[in-house]
């Protein structure tokens, strides 16, 4: 919506005057409202303007990856946008329900289904080959991004939930093996308390954090459950049920003083770098950070072990680049633009995953694709900050949760019941049961 | 005639809003079901949702120590800013500083003083010798909350008391210099010249802070993200997580004219309040 805003001269008359300001005071609010979604970009000359979205990790990587593809592409400007993760899905239904220009943007498979259901983001089988791709991908992937029989994009990463332990600091506080269940950990736990570690158990959690809730989840699995079954009803009410106990768990850890609690991943890193912690579960990428030489005081202390669980079981979930409704909307250029885009930066336009390849060699992500398994750049570098064998073994193990178009915002109302059961205000029961009742409600409200 | 630019932009950017979210506020207005008429349904299952009391209840708790805190210091800082003494010059732009800071970096800001493990706090308590074992200081229901009173009121502290120093700056000098030959004391002095003099100034600073303590959030996520447990979930949360995490905007527009309309009571309230001319010149 292009318009000027014409400064009077001397000569204007002051009802042209008062015209001009009200005119131009009108385009303001109307501008304010967001009124005509995407600015005026649209093919013009053949050039195609796109808006990409990101939270905000790596941006000197994204930026490198953003200026190489139109570098190749001198048609297509493309410029980036990041949000902190915390509060990326909220800002994401803000520009996305009030038509704040995003074209391409990172999504995460738990919001697919509400994304798709509200018409924020639109397939991209028309723009992408993705039958091509979903043949090299990890089958959890590949069938996560269809929904309702349509693809809606191409993976950014795919990893899994790990459990990390600092054997250094566990050595110096009396434990000298890792821990083989939950159990043992809070022996261990307490050991280490006993001879001055204050809370060896350090727990990424806060009721904003969406990887808080995936990390419940991924150690509930290796307790041998999710938090659904089949039909998407609530199972973690049952006391008996892994979710329940892991909740139990984790509340006692919490107060007795085993465990603390770090409200975001940075700081989860930052802390395991004082030493103070022995032992936590993070995003597996988050292994390469801690143990990369040039940014952590701890570099090469930290290893993955299998979740102590009794089925070893984790969480598995994948990240991809999403194509907006407002893309498509903008016209067959546009669309067509952003479907190239997203095709370089998740898939293989030439031939070799360039770009997913190199998130795993510069930050450790894990990748949605088959083939990079095998590629020996990837197992050399993997080799510099994870044994292996056991991220192999670890994966085998994966498993992704269960998805309805309403568990994102169910998991909303169980992170700020489980942070309340953590801080002592509710009992792990009345939490588990506001949450499965919200779940009850949800799946009915939107059934 | 003259009056309707400004007019124009009242309305564009208050009124229509605020006529608009009144008017989601009867709505069920998500992106995933249809839109439709619900009558005061929004506010009912706002009001009985959980956590709610516990949040109103948590802002007011917040609203009223920030208030306190910020005056205290406020009238602390703007006596001291408005006598002389040697390096004045380079005080006066550090009481400022925070003002120059956005909500969203101070939160972060303190969150690294505060942080349990890795904090500042804790390394220098630490390295003075006065605690063993780190403090949770942001993980512990008291302590966080105490924690994020501290980082609001810092930030709100420079205009508090440049309307304060204000305040201080328009006393006659007569009027002190007459209390000095009269034999009063520093109390006396105070009670009768200098506070009559800078109230107005200070019922404008608790307004000032009581409303930012109750429509606060970007300091507070910053630091806490309303943790641990509810300790620190404001209502303005509330608004937040319904809308964008819930996408309901319905009832976010609800609990948003809600609170606007205990904003506004608690103006009135004050206002009302005081004797009549606190806040005309006398």
């Amino acid at each position: 919506m292009a318009r000027s805003l014409q400064i009077p001269n001397p000569g204007m008359s002051r009802r042209t005057l008062l015209g001009g300001l009200g005119a131009a005071a009108g385009g303001i609010a109307l501008s304010s409202c967001g009124v005509g979604g995407g600015s005026e970009k649209n093919g013009e000359n053949g050039v195609v303007t796109l808006d990409f979205v990101a939270w905000t990790y790596a941006m000197e990587t994204v930026q490198k990856n953003v200026a190489e593809y139109m570098a190749a592409h001198p048609k297509t400007k493309v410029s980036v946008q990041d949000y902190g993760w915390d509060q990326y899905h909220d800002t994401l239904v803000q520009r996305l329900s009030s038509n704040s220009a995003t074209d391409v943007l990172y999504n995460n498979g738990s919001w697919l289904a509400e994304f798709a259901s509200a018409g924020f983001i639109a397939p991209v089988g028309d723009y992408l080959d993705f039958d091509k791709y979903a043949k090299d991908m990890v089958p959890y992937v590949a069938e996560g991004l269809v929904y309702e029989g349509q693809p809606y994009g191409l993976p950014y990463y795919a990893d899994m939930a790990s459990f990390i332990w600092n054997p250094t600091v566990a050595k110096k506080y009396g434990v000298d093996r890792a821990p083989s269940d939950w159990d043992e950990l809070t022996d261990m736990a307490s050991t280490m308390k006993s001879k001055g570690l204050s809370a060896p158990i350090l727990w990424e959690f806060s009721q904003t954090n969406p990887s808080s809730l995936d990390e419940f989840i991924a150690m509930s699995m290796s307790r041998g459950g999710e938090v659904f079954d089949d039909e998407m009803n609530p199972v973690f009410e049952d006391p008996s049920s892994p979710a329940f106990q892991h909740a139990e768990f984790m509340a006692s850890t919490v107060r007795d003083g085993l465990a603390t609690t770090s409200p975001a991943e940075m700081d989860a890193m930052r802390a395991m770098n004082t030493g103070q912690h022995a032992f936590t579960c993070m995003y597996n990428y988050n292994l390469a950070g801690l143990n990369n030489k040039g940014t952590s005081p701890l570099a090469g202390q930290f290893e993955l072990i299998m979740m102590p669980g009794p089925t070893q079981a984790t969480l598995g979930y994948y990240r991809f680049y999403s194509l907006s409704s407002m893309a498509v909307d903008r016209g067959a250029a546009v669309a067509k633009g952003a479907g190239n885009f997203i095709e370089a930066m998740g898939g293989a336009p030439n031939g070799e995953y360039t770009i997913a390849k190199r998130w795993a060699l510069d930050r450790g992500l894990g990748f949605g694709i088959v083939s990079l398994f095998d590629d020996p750049d990837v197992q050399k570098a993997f080799g510099q900050w994870v044994d292996v064998s056991t991220l192999r073994d670890q994966q085998s193990l994966a498993q992704v949760k269960r998805e309805a178009k309403w568990t994102g915002i169910w998991g909303n109302t169980m992170l700020q019941q489980l942070s309340k059961a953590f801080a002592g205000e509710v009992s792990v029961a009345d939490a588990m049961k506001v949450s499965a009742d919200k779940a009850r409600e949800l799946k009915e409200k939107f059934a | 005639m003259l009056l309707s630019p400004a007019l124009i932009v009242v309305l564009g950017l208050t009124l229509i809003p605020i006529a608009r979210a009144i008017w989601t506020s009867f709505q069920q207005d998500s992106p995933l079901l249809p839109s439709k008429f619900v009558g005061w349904g929004n506010y009912s299952d706002v009001a009985s949702s959980n956590g709610f009391v516990g949040a109103w209840l948590v802002t007011l708790t917040f609203a009223a120590c920030t208030v306190v805190l910020t005056t205290t210091m406020a009238l602390g800082a703007a006596a001291l800013l408005n006598s002389s003494f040697p390096g004045i010059s380079v005080v006066k732009p550090i009481v400022m500083l925070p003002w120059a800071v956005p909500g969203v970096i101070a939160g972060v800001m303190w969150r690294w003083v505060f942080s349990d493990s890795w904090g500042a706090l804790n390394a220098a308590l630490s390295g003075a010798g006065v605690i063993d074992e780190y403090v949770k200081w942001l993980s512990t229901p008291n302590l966080a909350f105490m924690a994020v009173v501290i980082a609001q009121s810092w930030s709100l502290l420079p205009l508090a008391t440049i309307f304060i120093l204000v305040g201080y700056q328009y006393i006659p000098f007569e009027q002190y210099e007459a209390a000095r030959l009269d034999g009063a004391s520093f109390w006396q002095t105070y009670r009768f010249i200098t506070f009559p003099n800078i109230r107005t100034a200070v019922i404008i600073v608790v307004l000032y802070v009581a409303l930012m303590g109750i429509t606060a959030y970007d300091i507070v996520y910053s630091m806490t993200s309303g943790g641990p447990g509810s300790a620190t979930t404001l209502a303005s949360y509330f608004t937040w997580s319904i809308s964008f995490r819930e996408l309901n905007f319905g009832q976010a527009a609800a609990l948003a004219v809600m609170m606007a309309g205990v904003s506004l009571i608690l103006v009135i309230g004050l206002l009302k309040a005081l004797p009549k001319d606190a806040l005309t010149d006398e």
